[in-house]
């Protein structure tokens, strides 16, 4: 029997708050949380400056177990701010911030991440197993070596670069080495993905590849997917948090019509950046 | 006794000079080497002027060594220097340091000149020891954590969120560094440490794509290099340490060519 902590999927519920006022100014959170399920994310009043310089100013946030959220936002508004603040390699000034109700960094084992920029010597000598097999190093997996392997051949599988796995990691195109990050971020069975621009650096097909792999992941994990066009992102994508030097949730619809599918090559989504939702949520598919 | 010199520095220098080869850190690496220069000038005038006989330049260079890892490291995280300004500063300062209290020694000072270049066929059985001891030590170090060691020289960052104590690693890491910086200044000399850690690896590199068989090839072609230079250094009389890395730097252009030659015949 593996010893691999396993979380149960609980049914989710998509909580959606009011925001107290528009961006980017401050923002309240209505406090009407059911206490049976324990969100994934939690951030309490959350405040964070580099220096003078504020980030964050009393921001609530609330992710449930489950969700594929995108994070939007421009540029220095705080998106990655956000994702550290997340992983647990900064903390607030203030406020809470609470995964899968502890405190960041003792849990940071239990996300698996996957960075937009990734500065490695092009010469590195590894193959993809190799890099695969380095996202359970200092994990505390407590199975065998030979499951070990095993579990990094299914992270292989899940993205579709089984037959890679003896290849040198430097030889590879862009997407499939970005294709081996994420592979490396779920061969320790992680609770959690993190995601910083999946698609900046490959082209739209491979793009969309990445967002059905995801979209079959997110059937047993919580996905975040940091994106830098605040104007559409990618249809999978059912819940929207907005980071400008505050965070509000949107809802995402479906945007149908031949034109915007030749224009942006893929089937994508509007952010419905006008859209005021009900306290109790509402399901996207019946807008 | 040259040849078991040869032997035991290879190992250090394969498997030391694999992972710095990989991480980047020659020029680390060489600025370390040359401030040994100036643990050992102190060492000698605190032994002679002030007659601290325990001090010895081994001594002294191991202080120095070790100072100089642990300044740079420092200075890496805390201060805004551009890292090779870093570098040459502490190489430079360390140099200097020596030549002035060596300067300031009375007595016969030439033979510490000498650990410039180094001289393998003079190097004494308590080197040996110290040598192999060394080895032993790397060999346990990269046999037990060799995947940590891998994934933090891969992505720092990754490693830390996975919960790896990478500043510790790191620091522990440019000790190892150190110490075998300083006992193979003691075979080839301060200026050729950095090609014999940089260039076995880096023909190495150019034969493997996984870091473990780095290391064992690298290993393998550093004895080349050294048990080869002597041999070739043998009959003309030319000087050993610089025939070691003429070999070495000969066997990477042999390499080079014979891979290059290969590549076309391909097309």
């Amino acid at each position: 029997m593996p010893t691999i902590v396993r979380t149960v999927l609980m049914p989710f519920l998509l909580k959606i708050y009011l925001p107290g006022d528009e961006l980017p100014s401050f923002f309240f959170g209505d406090n009407t949380l059911t206490k049976d399920t324990t969100p994934d994310i939690l951030l309490e009043r959350v405040s964070f400056s580099y220096g003078e310089e504020p980030v964050f100013q009393d921001v609530t946030l609330k992710i449930d177990r489950g969700e594929f959220i995108g994070i939007i936002g421009p540029n220095g508004g705080g998106k990655t701010t956000l994702l550290r603040l997340i992983l647990g390699l900064i903390t607030p000034d203030k406020g809470t911030i609470l995964v899968f109700g502890q405190p960041p960094k003792k849990v940071a084992h239990r996300i698996g991440y996957v960075p937009q920029h990734l500065q490695f010597d092009s010469r590195f000598p590894a193959t993809v197993f190799d890099i695969v097999r380095m996202g359970q190093v200092g994990r505390r997996l407590t199975c065998s070596e030979v499951k070990k392997k095993q579990i990094a051949r299914e992270a292989l599988t899940a993205v579709d670069l089984s037959r890679y796995e003896d290849r040198t990691f430097a030889d590879l195109s862009g997407g499939q080495r970005q294709r081996v990050l994420i592979a490396r971020a779920l061969a320790s069975n992680p609770q959690m993905l993190l995601f910083d621009e999946p698609t900046a650096n490959v082209d739209s097909s491979s793009g969309e590849k990445l967002y059905r792999i995801l979209a079959e992941l997110n059937k047993r994990m919580t996905i975040l997917v940091v994106s830098h066009d605040i104007g559409f992102v990618n249809h999978h994508i059912t819940s929207v948090v907005c980071v400008n030097h505050g965070v509000v949730i949107h809802p995402t619809s479906d945007l149908g019509g031949q034109n915007i599918i030749d224009l942006y090559g893929q089937d994508i989504s509007l952010v419905r950046h006008d859209h005021r939702c009900s306290s109790e949520g509402h399901s996207c598919s019946n807008l | 006794m040259a040849l078991l010199a040869a032997v035991l520095a290879s190992i250090a220098c394969g498997i030391v000079g694999s992972y710095v080869t990989v991480r980047r850190m020659t020029y680390i690496a060489g600025a370390i080497a040359h401030c040994t220069l100036g643990g050992m000038g102190v060492a000698r005038y605190l032994q002679t002027e002030r007659g601290m006989t325990f001090f010895s330049p081994l001594a002294g260079a191991v202080v120095a060594a070790l100072l100089a890892a642990l300044i740079i490291a420092w200075l890496q995280a805390k201060s805004d220097m551009r890292q090779d300004t870093i570098l040459s500063a502490v190489w430079a300062v360390g140099m200097a340091v020596g030549i002035l209290f060596i300067s300031k020694t009375s007595g016969y000072n030439e033979d510490l000149m000498s650990y410039l270049f180094g001289d393998i066929l003079m190097v004494s059985s308590r080197d040996i020891i110290l040598i192999g001891l060394l080895d032993a030590g790397l060999l346990l170090a990269a046999f037990f954590f060799h995947r940590q060691l891998d994934a933090i020289a891969f992505d720092e960052e990754f490693s830390r969120l996975s919960g790896l104590p990478v500043d510790l690693y790191n620091t522990f890491f440019l000790c190892t560094v150190a110490l075998t910086v300083v006992l193979l200044v003691q075979l080839v000399g301060i200026i050729l440490v950095v090609a014999l850690l940089a260039l076995p690896a880096a023909t190495a590199g150019r034969l493997t794509n996984r870091l473990p068989t780095l290391i064992l090839t690298a290993i393998l072609l550093c004895l080349c290099a050294t048990v080869g230079g002597l041999g070739l250094s043998y009959a003309p009389d030319l000087p050993a340490g610089a025939t070691i890395i003429l070999t070495a730097a000969g066997t990477y252009l042999i390499v080079d060519t014979v891979l290059k030659i290969k590549e076309k015949i391909k097309q």
